[in-house]
Formats: C-alpha cells, sequence, structure tokens
C-alpha cells in the first residue's frame, strides 16, 4: 500500500476513470477525474443527470472499482478493500431500510456486524434516535413510518458507526418541497454536530449551492469546476458551469486592444467596455460576457442610448420576492432575463411591449472563451 | 380511465362459471362424503359412519404406505428446495455467465413436459443402475421425486428474489455486513418466504405424485397415491375415500399455509 498522508485530505482521487462495457458498447462514466476531499467538509457532486455522478459515489464506496486510478481515503489506497471494510456509509437513494427490522433494529445493524457489545448498541441507537428526533419510533417497522421519517432513519443507520465518510446519492429528492428545505438545513446541522465528510450527489443547483462548503460541478463524466458555492456561482470556469449553475445571460463580444482600464470588449450593441479579467483576451477574439439576471438594471427607455442595451419587454413573472423579465435585445443577439427585487410599495411600471434599458456594471460580469 | 371488458355483464356467464365450479368441486364433495359411508359401497349412501376411517387407520399397508409417502416427500422437498434456493440465488443474484439464458428457460421446462416422458426415463435410468449396483433401496424414489420437484420449489423462489430489492443486500454490505452475514441477516430472512412457499409446494407435489412414482418404485415401495391406485383397480371400498379426505386436508391446509405466509409477508 502506498502511503501519502495529506493533512486535511479525506478522499483523495488520482486520476480515477470507469469505464463500463467493453468492445463498441463502452460507457466512460468518469473520464479522468483528480479531486480532494476534506476532512470535515460538506462536499457537493453537481451535474445532470447521466453524468457520472452516482457512479464517482459508488467508486467511493468500493461498489464499483475504477477501471484506471486510485482513491486514497486518509493516505491509504482502497483499491483493494471490499465495500463491507471500509468506514464509508451510504445514504441510499431509496434510503433501503429492512422491511424485517425496526427502526432501532435498523439503525444497530452496522454496529452489530462490527460485534459491538449489547449496550453500546443499545446506547449508540437511543443517541442516534435522539440525534434524528424519532425516539418515538423505534420500535415501529420501517414501513410503518412516513418517507421523511424513514430518510431520517437511513440517515442514523449511516451515522451510527461513525464512518469517516458519509455518501448521500440524491437523498433529498424523493421529498416534497417544503420536507425537502427542512431536510437540507438538518442535514447540514447534522454535517456540522457530527464532523464527519459528507459527500452529497444532487442534480439540483440550488440545493448545491445552499448545503455545500464546496462544489464539485460535472459533466459528462468530467469535473468542469470545484470551489466554494460563491466562486461557482460568481465565477464560473466555463460556459457550462455558467449555465448549469444558476440562470445566467451571454452576452456576444470581441476583444480591442487593452488600455489603462484594463481589459478592452466590444459589447455588440454597446460599444467598448472595460471588463476585469483574469487572464488577457487577445485582440479580435471571440468572447462571452456572463450576467446574472439579477446584476442587470431595467429601466424605461432614457434618452441617452450610448452605453446601454435597449430592448422589448416580451413576458413579466411577479415570483415574490422578485420580478423577472425577459427583453427581446434591439440588436438582434436574443433574450435577456432581468430580475429585479420588490419593494411592498412598488408598483409595476414595467409591462410587457415597452421599450427598456438595460444596464450593468462592468464588474459583475465576467468573460469566457467563445 | 378506460373501462374494462365488461367480461361478468356477458349472457351466459354466471351459468358457465357456476358450471365449472360444479364440475370442478362436486365429484370432490361426492368423494368425501362417501368417506362417511356406513355402508361398503363407494357410490351408494348407506349411513353416516367413521368406519371406514378407523379401517384405514388400522390397515398395516396403508400406515407403511403414509409412512413412505410422508417420509419421501420431506426428504426430497428439503432436497429440492435446497437445490431451488441455490439455483434461484444463482440465476438473480450471480453474474451473468454464458448460457444463463438457456440455463433460465431449462429450469422450469421439466413442469411442461408430460410427467409420463419423465417417469420413462427416470425408469429406464433407475433400471439400469439397478442392474448394475444391485442397490433396491428408497434412494431412486428420492432422487426422482427431488428432480421433478425442483421446479415447483424454483418457481416462488426466483420470484420472491425478482421482487426484493437488490439495494437491501447492498446496504447491509455497507454497513460492514460481510457477504455471509448480509446473506444471513438480510437476503436470507426477507426470501424466507419464498422458501417455505417453494417447500410446500415440492411437498404436496412429491405427496400427490402416482406416475413417475408407479415407474420408479420397486415391489413393497408403495406410496399412498400408488397404494390408493392399486386398491381402485381391485374392489373400491370407502376405505380409498377415507383416505383421500384425509389426503385432501392436508393439502388443503398446506396450501392455506402458503396463501397466510404470502399475505403477511407481502413486500411492499
Ligand atoms: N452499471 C452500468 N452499466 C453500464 N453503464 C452504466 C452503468 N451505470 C451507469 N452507467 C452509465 O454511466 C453514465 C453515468 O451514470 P451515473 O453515474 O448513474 O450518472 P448520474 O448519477 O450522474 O445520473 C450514464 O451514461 C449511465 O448510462
Ligand atoms: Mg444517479
Amino acid at each position: 500500500m502506498t502511503g501519502e498522508i495529506t493533512p486535511g485530505v479525506a478522499i483523495r482521487l488520482k486520476k480515477v476513470t470507469k469505464t463500463y462495457g467493453s468492445g463498441n458498447g463502452t460507457v466512460a462514466a468518469v473520464k479522468s477525474t483528480t479531486l480532494d476531499i476534506f476532512k470535515n467538509e460538506f462536499f457537493t457532486l453537481l451535474g445532470p443527470s447521466g453524468c457520472g455522478k452516482t457512479t464517482l459515489l459508488r467508486l467511493i464506496g468500493g461498489f464499483e472499482y475504477p477501471t484506471t486510478g486510485t482513491i486514497l481515503l486518509d493516505g491509504q489506497d482502497i483499491a483493494s478493500v471490499p465495500p463491507f471494510r471500509r468506514p464509508i456509509n451510504t445514504v441510499f437513494q431509496n434510503y433501503a431500510l429492512f422491511p424485517h427490522m425496526t427502526v432501532a433494529e435498523n439503525i444497530g445493524f452496522g454496529l452489530r456486524m462490527l460485534k459491538r457489545s449489547r449496550d453500546e448498541i443499545a446506547a449508540r441507537v437511543d443517541e442516534m434516535l435522539k440525534l434524528v428526533r424519532l425516539e418515538h419510533l423505534s420500535g415501529r417497522r420501517t414501513a410503518q413510518i412516513s418517507g421523511g421519517q424513514q430518510q431520517r432513519v437511513a440517515l442514523a443507520r449511516a451515522l451510527a458507526s461513525e464512518p469517516k465518510v458519509l455518501l448521500l446519492d440524491e437523498s433529498l429528492s424523493a421529498l416534497d418541497y417544503k420536507l425537502r428545505k427542512e431536510m437540507q438545513m438538518e442535514l447540514k446541522s447534522l454535517q456540522a454536530a457530527t464532523g464527519i465528510t459528507f459527500i452529497f450527489v444532487t442534480h439540483d443547483q440550488e440545493e448545491a449551492l445552499t448545503m455545500s462548503d464546496r462544489v464539485a460541478v460535472l459533466s459528462s463524466g468530467e469535473i468542469m469546476q470545484v470551489g466554494t458555492p460563491h466562486e461557482v456561482y460568481n465565477r464560473p470556469a466555463n460556459r457550462f458551469v455558467a449555465n448549469f449553475v444558476g440562470e445566467t445571460n451571454f452576452l456576444q463580444g470581441r476583444g480591442l486592444n487593452p488600455d489603462a482600464r484594463g481589459t478592452m470588449i466590444d459589447l455588440q450593441g454597446i460599444g467598448a467596455v472595460a471588463i476585469p479579467t483574469k487572464d488577457t483576451v487577445a485582440p479580435g477574439a471571440l468572447v462571452n460576457i456572463v450576467v446574472r439576471p439579477e446584476h442587470l438594471r431595467i429601466s424605461p427607455l432614457s434618452q441617452e442610448p450610448a452605453t446601454q442595451l435597449t430592448g422589448s419587454v416580451k413576458t413579466v413573472s411577479f415570483c415574490g420576492p422578485e420580478t423577472q423579465y425577459t427583453v427581446e435585445l434591439s440588436n438582434g443577439s436574443g433574450l435577456l432575463l432581468v430580475r429585479k427585487y420588490n419593494t411592498p410599495d412598488e408598483n409595476p411600471s414595467i409591462a410587457v411591449g415597452d421599450q427598456v434599458s438595460v444596464k450593468f456594471t462592468p464588474n459583475t460580469a465576467q468573460v469566457l472563451p467563445g | 380511465m378506460a373501462k374494462n371488458f365488461p367480461v361478468t355483464h356477458q349472457r351466459g356467464f354466471s351459468a358457465v362459471a357456476i358450471l365449472t365450479f360444479i364440475f370442478l368441486y362436486a365429484p370432490l364433495a361426492v368423494a368425501l362424503v362417501l368417506a362417511f359411508n356406513a355402508g361398503t359401497s363407494a357410490a351408494k349412501w348407506g349411513g353416516f359412519s367413521l368406519r371406514w376411517f378407523q379401517s384405514a387407520a388400522n390397515n398395516q399397508q396403508v400406515i407403511a404406505a403414509s409412512v413412505l409417502s410422508l417420509k419421501l416427500a420431506a426428504i426430497s422437498a428439503v432436497l429440492a428446495t435446497a437445490a431451488a434456493t441455490l439455483a434461484a440465488l444463482a440465476m438473480t443474484r450471480g453474474p451473468r455467465f454464458r448460457g444463463w439464458t438457456f440455463t433460465y428457460g431449462v429450469i422450469s421446462v421439466p413442469l411442461m413436459v408430460p410427467e409420463i416422458v419423465t417417469a420413462v426415463a427416470l425408469l429406464v435410468v433407475s433400471a439400469t443402475l439397478r442392474g448394475w449396483t444391485g442397490y433396491t433401496g428408497l434412494t431412486y424414489l428420492i432422487v426422482a421425486h427431488t428432480a421433478f420437484c425442483v421446479p415447483f420449489a424454483y418457481l416462488p423462489i426466483r420470484a420472491r428474489l425478482q421482487t426484493m430489492d437488490i439495494s437491501l443486500e447492498r446496504a447491509a454490505g455497507d454497513l460492514y455486513a460481510s457477504p455471509w452475514n448480509a446473506f444471513r441477516f438480510v437476503t436470507m430472512p426477507l426470501l424466507f418466504p419464498g422458501v417455505l412457499a417453494g417447500f410446500i409446494l415440492a411437498f404436496v407435489t412429491s405427496l400427490d405424485d402416482v406416475v413417475i412414482t408407479e415407474f420408479v418404485k420397486t415391489a413393497g415401495q408403495d406410496t399412498l397415491p400408488t397404494y390408493m391406485l392399486g386398491q381402485v383397480r381391485r374392489t373400491i371400498t370407502p376405505e380409498v375415500n377415507a383416505i383421500a379426505a384425509v389426503f385432501f386436508v392436508i393439502s388443503v391446509a398446506l396450501v392455506i399455509c402458503i396463501y397466510a405466509v404470502n399475505q403477511r409477508t407481502k413486500i411492499n
């Protein structure tokens, strides 16, 4: 075994690939993936259906073996460790509670398999029941409790043996909206309370942003970006991330010669704007300007048309805290989504068909290669 | 929702249904009633009595045949159920192997082969082996019964395994259960109703068998059905009805058992 202990790293994936099938019908579910997941971290794998999230989780859990590459747990290669010897537990998508056991027996199952003493198991089960607030249901069969309660039993069962890492595959997807919001908070506080590394899988970007310390955005078996929710949302690494995480507008632009203000972009319909960028943009290069809907300001068309986008309002939808507008740009470059926070005393002053101007502060925008 | 074809409202439906039930159960009812006949005819009522039950219970041949039947059914059903359980686990939980589809079909084919064909085949095998070895014991019957009972035991077990959520077994593995412990604490308890149903089906099938037993048995190896067949060939007394009545009650009780177990342990 290769020892390679890096303090703070719980799981390290090194050039891990997973290919299903053989011959012509192969599917590259995970392409060369290198990733560190830290101790005591709430880490989320986010991506559309079929992008390889479950496969990654199953590789870490030991239900699948990588085609190439290595997986380290606390610096130890775990390739040859079968799932039942890995201190990694899973909350399954459908909970997979044992129907022939009571809630308490379910929670105690892992400890029983680890041959802990009766007293220790009983004490730990009580503790877990308290943690997930199900003391009153300990004697029930799992078929006799609600979906949200089953979810909590599955969590308690996976946490009872104090694993080093907890894997959760789309664990909240089956719950209705309200319960889901509740469980998001509960998961987050459970993670903080136990100090166990959580690796959470979801296709719901909002859920990922709300709960995670860090998020990895996946597409077709590849990691597109790893970062804090803030980084992933505000500094998307590429067009896929910008598009998948939150709603966004893409504006076409072309690089100009940089001047004293920094990178200059010729933005279609506006002209030269200075936008802060990490990398230099070659003059003449096509770029995408990413602007979030909430960073756009909409107002009735004013007289100074020089540096603003103009268009006509196509739809107006009131969403409670905010109003969303779609604006068809008059330069023909498509629709813009604009979000504006509502104030209670405000009357909607912009209606469908109105001519409007849309502005943004350049440093809220981001330049991505075209 | 589309309305189903109202089959129960078709002209003559009730008449056909009632007639079918009469043909199904009337002979059975008559045979059962005549078991309590005080007369000596298996066809004419001569008053109520339990004399034929007593006579059967005191008949050494009946007792020997009953013991053999039960012994044979118990041993064969245990062996068949064990084989069927392993087969069903291999077919639903093991990796796909070469010839998987073929095996899948072939396991239940004996259910569709006419029993007489199986009987002749088993006769040839056992006669040959008898010739070679000189052994004439019960083993031939045990092997024959085990063989034809396997598919009966297999079907309910496989059905149960197919409806069982495989992620339960994965969850057990995830929670530190070795493959053996996962089988012992999760797979087997959940599979048990299927195994029990398979066992009872195999038991009843063996208990009930005439054709194969008749072909494979040697002198003095009468089971209850072959004994009754022998009696019916000579003179028919209500003693046969009395035996049949006891038989019937046992079979029905076992079938009710399966039903009750299935009801109480429904998955979902
Ligand atoms: N056991 C398998 N055999 C073959 N292909 C599979 C298997 N499991 C997953 N795949 C394929 O691998 C890809 C990734 O699947 P998965 O990891 O389940 O994605 P996700 O969980 O993100 O929806 C998909 O194209 C899927 O069809
Ligand atoms: Mg999945």
